[in-house]
């Protein structure tokens, strides 16, 4: 039998005959689970679609993270730089340093304000210890210094 | 292409990126009709489920095949008829518990139960002896309801095609009838 061949018109229900093939074939059946089948359904695809899943190119995987990460970022370094400007600068204004000598090297005076209590030791000097303390001990230094 | 079959096409086009949810939305799209092409090819209402899973996940395994260009339906119940009819041919199916049984009817003489044995089983056999689809072409027009334009449309052929499968099995349950008929209205 070919399906190229066609018919123009349109059949009429046959009541008759229906009732007979529905009298020997029967309904369609009622009842039927329609979520429970594709649910059915959704679990047989689930593991063959996961392996089809598309791999995402490098900079769509991380977008997300970086709009999440880039504010942080930003914040925390404009707290760094308020910081960094609120805070005095360290070397001209520390309270204190420690300073180790060695005695007898090459500036005796240098020694005595320095390492009053022999070579080799580490002293804490309080204040700032800057230029003009320096050239203020020299000269005090100097002046002790017998004649 | 209709408008339903580009949302077909959207959707095969997302399953073919993994997505599950258009999978889903795919089948419930064509679940109810497939199922009652299924059972019109098995006669039976679990076997016509196995038959749409297997189907559907058919389908899937092929899915790169198929040309988003053309409508999805045909397609998929191409699949689904040609499962179905290897199935029928291959499978010893199980009792088709949905047909009638054979116990008489309230107020019916053996006689007319009798009679009505006999129309039903010719009936059976006439309808087992047309070729596999247009089996099914018929009992979705006489019994479903199915338009021809319906059944055109799912199993992507014409119109006329449908029509023309329709006359001829008319015409051979007819002649299968047709000496019972004329006892019924002798």
């Amino acid at each position: 039998m070919s399906d190229e061949r066609e018919s123009s018109i349109e059949p009429v229900r046959d009541p008759a005959l229906r009732a007979a093939l529905v009298d020997a074939l029967g309904e369609q059946p009622a009842g039927s689970d329609w979520a429970a089948m594709t649910a059915r359904a959704r679990a047989a695809a689930q593991l063959r679609l996961r392996g089809r899943a598309r791999v995402a190119p490098w900079w769509e995987q991380v977008r997300p993270w970086a709009a999440r990460l880039l504010p942080l970022g930003a914040a925390a370094a404009a707290a760094a730089l308020v910081f960094a400007m609120a805070t005095p600068r360290a070397a001209a204004t520390a309270d204190t340093a420690l300073v180790s000598y060695s005695l007898g090297a090459r500036d005796p005076i240098a020694d005595a304000v320095a390492a009053p209590n022999g070579s080799g030791t580490v002293q804490r000097i309080a204040g700032p210890v800057d230029d003009d303390w320096l050239w203020n001990a020299t000269a005090a230094a100097h002046a002790a210094e017998p004649r | 292409m209709t408008a339903d079959d580009a949302v077909d096409a959207a959707l095969v086009e997302r399953v073919r990126d993994g997505d599950v949810d258009a999978y889903d939305e795919l089948v419930r799209r064509h679940l109810q009709r497939a199922h009652a092409v299924a059972y019109r090819l098995l006669g039976h209402r679990e076997d016509a489920e196995d038959l749409v899973q297997d189907a559907f996940i058919q389908a899937l395994d092929r899915i790169d095949s198929f040309d988003v260009e053309r409508p999805f339906a045909p397609w998929f119940f191409r699949i689904l008829t040609n499962r179905g009819l290897n199935m029928r041919q291959s499978r010893a199916l199980r009792t088709v518990s949905e047909i009638p049984d054979d116990a008489a009817s309230a107020g019916e003489s053996p006689e007319q139960h009798a009679e009505r044995e006999e129309l039903r089983a010719r009936l059976r056999e006439a309808v087992a002896t047309l070729p596999g689809r247009q089996q099914l072409i018929v009992q979705l027009f006489e019994i479903d309801g199915w338009t021809s334009a319906e059944i055109a449309r799912t199993l992507g052929i014409s119109d006329g095609t449908v029509r023309w499968h329709v006359h001829e099995a008319r015409r051979a349950l007819r002649e299968a009838l047709g000496p019972l008929r004329r006892q019924e209205q002798s």
